[in-house]
């Protein structure tokens, strides 16, 4: 240990540390800065940027000693007086950030900037951002942020609106994520990982691992074993907690390790020694389905699939190799198909993105009596106990899980992951043990799932569609994760938003040997909407129609049910595809800038379903006596707003100001049930039950108020805390104070909602809401280069009734920065079933300035949700349709049908050359 | 003065722990011993007798030291007097091993003396990453997408350094060998970066990183030399030069020139022959932006 001098945020600081630490590890620690977060770990996405002397260093890149005698400022040195300081004020008005992870690192980034260049424009911002990756916002909101800070620190006058509590916290670097948690007295967990895609593990010794001064507890395959059910899974529940006799990824955990110290744990790692007998791998879905392909599993899995309603089979581990199988039928497909007048067949490939949420997933267990408290970021609280409890065998009630914020999920953080060995490790340790994984390690834990769809669609002479077969192959990885559910909703959204007579669509869930596949924001609706609404605009070319025109003629209608039996299309898809079409100047071709340039223009619905399947949530609303309100529900917030959304549902029914609600922390012990933070059920599902706890709430209130003032309850109103009733306004205090006496007293109402099982529909409930994406896309192509430009990006969704536009325009921004990133570079790149490019460094992710240069987000408000108010989500929306829209555009620009993701410049190009060596035009089947 | 010699007792140098798959990360970093030199010829000795290896904006050292492997000893040059300077000499600009992207792009003298490449090397990296990286470190990384090695051999620029005997040399940036590689200025201490203050046209490409990026510069002297560098597909750039009267017909004299490009040895996703095709195709682009 040294002593390291430094200015700390404008104050002399002397720190010890080691001379060879990090800058981060020091700032984050010992100075006691936690806004300096580590997210990549690389350089690469800036979260950890702070200043020194004023310029923007990457703290985790940095020696500490290198800011021996500077000044190093990280984001709580930019508050003034406490309070946020100018560029820290322009982010809270602009909402330039959603989940916060990346915020403190945006800021000190542009306070570096504006400081060189006080008065900059759009485009130098662009570029000055692009220096850190922000997973959630899609930028825009960023840029804004940052030219409002510039106008502020020219002396414009501040808004006068007062930013939220959560809001503070994330821009003056207040510790609100799990990561940010440091609890006394823990320990550090770890896990080894395999590096062999297949391997038979025949020993893992380790002696010299446990005889390591500092390490607390070491598990195998073995000590799994020995618990009631060492396997976990949403439906089937393939995977262990560590690897028992073979792995089935690299990145497989085959050892856990918990030490007093992160670098104890890895040294211990490291002494453990593991023999492994290698197995072919299984790398694609061609190797896995082959005649005589390695067998994954030796037999059957835990689990079970739930019941599904009408048209639906569905089998479980049907064939080697094959998981799961959805199958549903609507109609007569061979009738239908013997009646077409044209019948298109054609197959598409999507690549599988990381998710890359900038917040590890941590888990902090600690032994608690006879059972465990657990910091988990999970999006799942209540699923997380109900699993804890099954696979170690604990009493319900001795499992705690709280839930702070994420920074980011998009899927990542769903259904248990690595609580459980967590857990076993703080039980076998006797103490708490944090396991943060890093972000490579992510990237070997989860991903979306890579697939192949095959279309078959039956088209009349008119363009009616009349019937679709669809085959649709997903790369599940190594286990079942969420992966059943994913196939079901592949399958069931691959006709589209579309009127059909038959339907025969078959999803399989694949299993490779390579990274697990799970939720992944779309959730099986990214790729069917590719698949067919590529499809849906080639059949348009085909037959010579307009491709908004082949969609106008076969839009299910606002009422009409999507499928037979399920629930009506609760939105105007006709409109919201003419709102895209008028923006993206549907039908005009603007010139090429060159000869060697192309423009052409895409339009596309994505389409999915939305709010969970038969779901439950529950929620509690309590009023104090001087009128303020606490709501509690376990909806995860993760930058998607939701508690803002809840304080807003709240305030509406309460007659409150939304700032005078608290959203109380997730904690089973204490919260409301919820099945779980999914498939964007937040706004619809959670969210109606809050509107329902704050009117059972307001209906007691009024009843004691009646009560009280000898008035009938239905005449009574409220307003911020008074009962009004007639023209007597009557504070609500002194009515409790008059009656529970100096001691006050509190109110409380509970609310709940349950989608009621129907096996008339085809998921067995009926669908809570319907999530369309209609997009429009304009874009240049190089023919010399294959380098696609995305000029103008219009992506709408219907929010029903934006309860928070912000949020809502954010979220669809971010899905649209994500869905154009993996239209053109964004995949995990498994070559020979070897990743390629597993690190943050050589896993490219979107930055501002791949934005396209027009960027309109569309909050569409067709009013016709059945949530609070009318609301409906649109958190996955965003991602549904861009892909489609941008590989429609490239056709319509060059002639080329891409039809694997992403479109690299290598695979346009190889596809303008193919086109150029057979010039003879396609014929129509 | 004799030659200084490692400490026989030093441990073998580099360091590696085994790899552990997904643990790259700081908690990955194996033990290290950090110095500070006040000169260059205190860092170089302490390079010489403790195989030490420099430490500039340390943004790849330290990040490579996440993989498990590095140096067990690393001198910092941050503190060493006159690191991070910008001075002129023999008519040539003299770039210190500290001065970063940022202060290269920004120098007045650079952009009075070769505006060209201040104005291309302000589009490096990102605001974040200029700030703290040098051009000496990314020339010393290695790393074949790195684009310092690309624009400096596009206008002929050489390394000042001081070899492990503590004696001076000079070398061309097109000379730079790789790190493991036959030419190896890499255990050499890089003193100054010389860019040569020669007027030229520069036109430069780096749309596809990190596929390759190419730069394109010509002289305007009376007799004109075109330069054509690709950086990306080798492991450092392959540089062509000729003698050329006119740039009349650019995909020829581009053709011409990458005819004998060797295939890339540096992987990258997506087809082979896409960056080969590619590097003729930016190349004619680059010569016919300087013909106009
Ligand atoms: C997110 C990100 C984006 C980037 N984008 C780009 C980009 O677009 N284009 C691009 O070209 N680069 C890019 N880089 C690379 C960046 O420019 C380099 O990392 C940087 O220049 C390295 O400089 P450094 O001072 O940090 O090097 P260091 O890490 O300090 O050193 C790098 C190597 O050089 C050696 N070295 C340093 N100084 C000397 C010396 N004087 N003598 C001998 N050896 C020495 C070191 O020992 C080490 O081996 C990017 C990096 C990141 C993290
Ligand atoms: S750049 Fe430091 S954590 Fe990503
Ligand atoms: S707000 Fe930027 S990463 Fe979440």
């Amino acid at each position: 240990m040294s002593r390291l001098s430094f200015v700390l945020d404008g104050e002399p600081r002397t720190v010890e540390a080691d001379p060879t630490a990090l800058l981060a590890d020091v700032l984050a620690g010992p100075a006691g800065r936690p806004s300096v977060r580590v997210a990549c770990d690389h350089g690469v996405c800036g979260a950890c940027t702070v200043l020194v002397d004023g310029r923007p260093a990457t703290a985790c890149s940095t020696l500490a000693l290198a800011a021996e005698g500077r000044s190093v400022t990280t984001v709580a040195g930019l508050t003034e007086d406490g309070a946020p300081g100018p560029v820290q004020r322009a982010f809270i008005e602009a909402k330039g950030f959603q989940c916060g992870m990346c915020t403190a690192g945006m800021i000190l980034l542009a306070e570096a900037f504006l400081a060189r260049t006080p008065d900059p424009t759009r485009t130098e911002v662009r570029r000055a951002i692009g220096a850190n990756v922000c997973r959630c916002t899609g930028y825009r909101a960023i840029e804004d942020a940052v030219l409002r800070a510039a106008a502020l620190k020219r002396g414009a006058a501040p808004s006068p609106e007062p930013a939220r509590p959560d809001e503070i916290a994330k821009t003056t670097g207040q510790p609100i994520f799990t990561t940010d948690l440091k609890l006394p007295d823990t320990a550090e967990g770890a896990l080894l990982r395999s590096p062999h895609p297949h391997a038979l593990v025949r020993a893992v010794r380790t002696e010299r691992a446990r005889a390591l001064p500092g390490v607390l507890a070491v598990l195998t395959g073995a000590d799994i074993l020995a618990l009631p059910h060492p396997t976990y899974g949403l439906w089937v529940k393939d995977q262990p907690l560590l690897a028992v006799d073979r792995v089935r990824h690299v990145g497989d955990p085959v050892a856990a390790v918990a030490a007093r110290d992160a670098a104890t744990a890895r040294a211990a790692l490291r002494l453990i020694e593991v023999d492994y007998e290698p197995l072919p791998p299984v790398a694609t879905l061609d190797d896995a389905l082959a005649d005589g392909a390695p067998p994954i599993f030796d037999g059957p899995s835990p689990g079970a699939i739930p019941p599904h309603g009408a048209g639906v089979t569905t089998a479980k581990e049907p064939a080697p190799n094959v998981l799961y199988r959805f199958r549903h039928m609507v109609g007569d497909a061979d009738e239908a198909f013997a009646r077409a007048d044209h019948v298109f067949t054609d197959t598409f490939e999507v690549s599988r993105m990381t998710h890359a949420a900038l917040e590890p997933i941590v888990t902090i267990a600690r032994p608690m009596g006879e059972g465990l408290e657990i910091w988990s970021s999970n999006q799942d609280p209540f699923l997380l106990r109900q699993d804890i409890r099954e696979i170690l065998g604990l009493a319900e009630h001795a499992v705690r899980v709280r839930t702070l914020p994420l920074g980011g999920g998009f899927g990542a953080k769903s259904f248990c992951k690595l609580e459980p060995i967590t857990a076993l490790l703080a039980l076998r340790a006797r103490r708490a043990v944090r396991l943060a994984i890093s972000m490579d390690e992510s990237i070997l834990t989860l991903s979306q799932h890579a697939g192949r769809l095959t279309l078959s669609t039956a088209v009349a002479a008119d363009g009616r569609f009349l019937a679709r077969r669809a085959t649709i192959q997903l790369d599940g990885g190594a286990y079942a994760d969420a992966s059943c559910l994913v196939a079901d909703k592949a399958g069931y959204r691959v006709g589209g938003p579309y009127r059909w007579e038959a339907l025969d669509v078959t999803a399989e869930v694949v299993r490779t040997t390579t990274v697990p596949a799970g939720s992944y924001r779309g959730f099986g609706g990214t790729q069917a909407s590719f698949a067919s609404e590529s499809q849906v605009d080639m059949i348009a070319r085909r037959l010579g129609l307009d491709p908004a025109e082949i969609r106008r003629r076969n839009l299910l209608a606002p009422g009409e049910p999507y499928r037979p039996g399920d629930s009506a299309i609760d939105c105007d898809l006709a409109a919201g595809l003419a709102a895209v079409a008028a923006r993206i100047g549907w039908g005009e071709r603007a010139a090429s800038a060159s000869d060697t340039v192309a423009r052409g223009k895409g339009l596309a619905i994505g389409f999915k379903d939305a709010g969970g399947q038969g779901r439950f949530a529950q929620a509690r609303v309590k009023v104090t006596a001087e009128g303020d309100a606490i709501v509690s529900c376990a909806t995860v917030d993760m930058g998607q707003g939701a508690s803002e959304l809840f304080r807003r549902i709240v305030g509406r029914v309460l007659g409150l100001d939304p700032a005078r609600v608290a959203r109380a922390e997730i904690d089973t012990d204490q919260t409301a049930f919820d099945q779980g933070t999914h498939a964007s059920s937040a706004t619809a599902v959670t969210g109606e039950a809050v509107r329902r706890a704050a009117e059972a709430v307001r209906t007691r209130i009024f009843d004691f108020a009646g009560r009280r003032l000898g008035a009938d309850p239905a005449d009574l109103a409220l307003a911020e805390g008074t009962i009004r009733a007639g023209n007597t306004h009557t504070p609500l205090k002194r009515l409790v104070l008059d009656y529970y006496g100096g001691l006050s007293a509190e109110f409380t109402g509970e609310g709940e909602v349950k989608i009621e099982a129907d096996p008339a529909a085809a998921l067995n409930a009926p669908i809570v809401y319907w999530m369309p994406n209609w997009v429009g896309a304009e874009v240049e192509v190089d023919r010399e280069t294959g380098v696609v430009r995305v000029l103008h990006l219009v992506t709408a969704a219907d929010a029903g009734h934006a309860m928070v536009p912000e949020a809502v325009r954010g979220q669809i921004e971010g899905a649209a920065m994500q869905g154009l990133a993996q239209a053109l570079f964004e995949r995990l790149d498994y070559a020979d079933g070897i990743l390629r490019n597993g690190t943050p460094q050589t896993y490219r992710l979107p930055l501002a300035t791949d934005q396209p240069a027009a960027f309109d987000a569309v909050v569409l408000e067709q009013g016709l949700g059945r949530g609070p108010f009318g609301a409906k989500g649109v958190g996955e929306a965003g991602i549904l349709g861009v892909a489609s829209a941008v590989a429609n555009a490239i056709e319509d620009a060059v002639g080329v049908r891409l039809t694997s993701l992403p479109f690299t410049p290598d695979r346009v190009l190889a596809a303008l050359d193919a086109k150029a060596q057979q010039p003879a035009a396609e014929a129509v089947e | 003065m004799p030659t200084p010699q490692p400490h026989p007792a030093l441990p073998a140098r580099p360091v590696a722990l085994p790899t552990l798959v997904g643990h790259r990360g700081r908690h990955a970093m194996p033990p290290f011993t950090v110095h500070t030199a006040a000169s260059f010829a205190e860092a170089r000795r302490l390079m010489t007798l403790r195989r030490a290896r420099p430490l500039a904006g340390g943004l790849d050292l330290l990040n490579g030291l996440k993989t498990g492997a590095g140096p067990a000893d690393i001198v910092m040059l941050e503190r060493v007097a006159g690191a991070a300077t910008i001075a002129i000499a023999d008519g040539d600009l003299l770039l210190g091993p500290m001065v970063t992207h940022d202060g290269f792009a920004t120098s007045p003298a650079a952009r009075a003396r070769v505006p060209a490449l201040a104005a291309v090397w302000s589009e490096i990296a990102n605001l974040r990453i200029r700030a703290q990286g040098t051009i000496a470190g990314n020339l010393l990384a290695g790393m074949p997408a790195y684009e310092a090695a690309v624009l400096l051999a596009a206008v002929d620029a050489s390394l000042d350094s001081l070899a492990p005997d503590g004696t001076s040399a000079r070398f061309p940036v097109a000379a730079l060998g790789t790190p493991t590689g036959a030419a190896r200025p890499f255990d050499h201490l890089v003193t100054a970066i010389r860019v040569p203050c020669t007027p030229l046209r520069l036109a430069y490409d780096r749309s596809l990183r990190p596929a390759l990026s190419v730069a394109v510069a010509l002289t305007t002297r009376l007799r004109r030399t075109v330069s054509i560098v690709v950086g990306g597909l080798h492991p450092r750039p392959i540089v062509r030069r000729a003698h050329v009267s006119d740039l009349d017909a650019p995909g020829d004299l581009a053709a011409r020139l990458l005819a004998d490009l060797p295939l890339a040895t540096v992987p990258f996703a997506g087809s082979p022959f896409y960056r080969e095709r590619m590097a003729a195709v930016l190349a004619a682009r680059l010569l016919a932006e300087l013909a106009r």
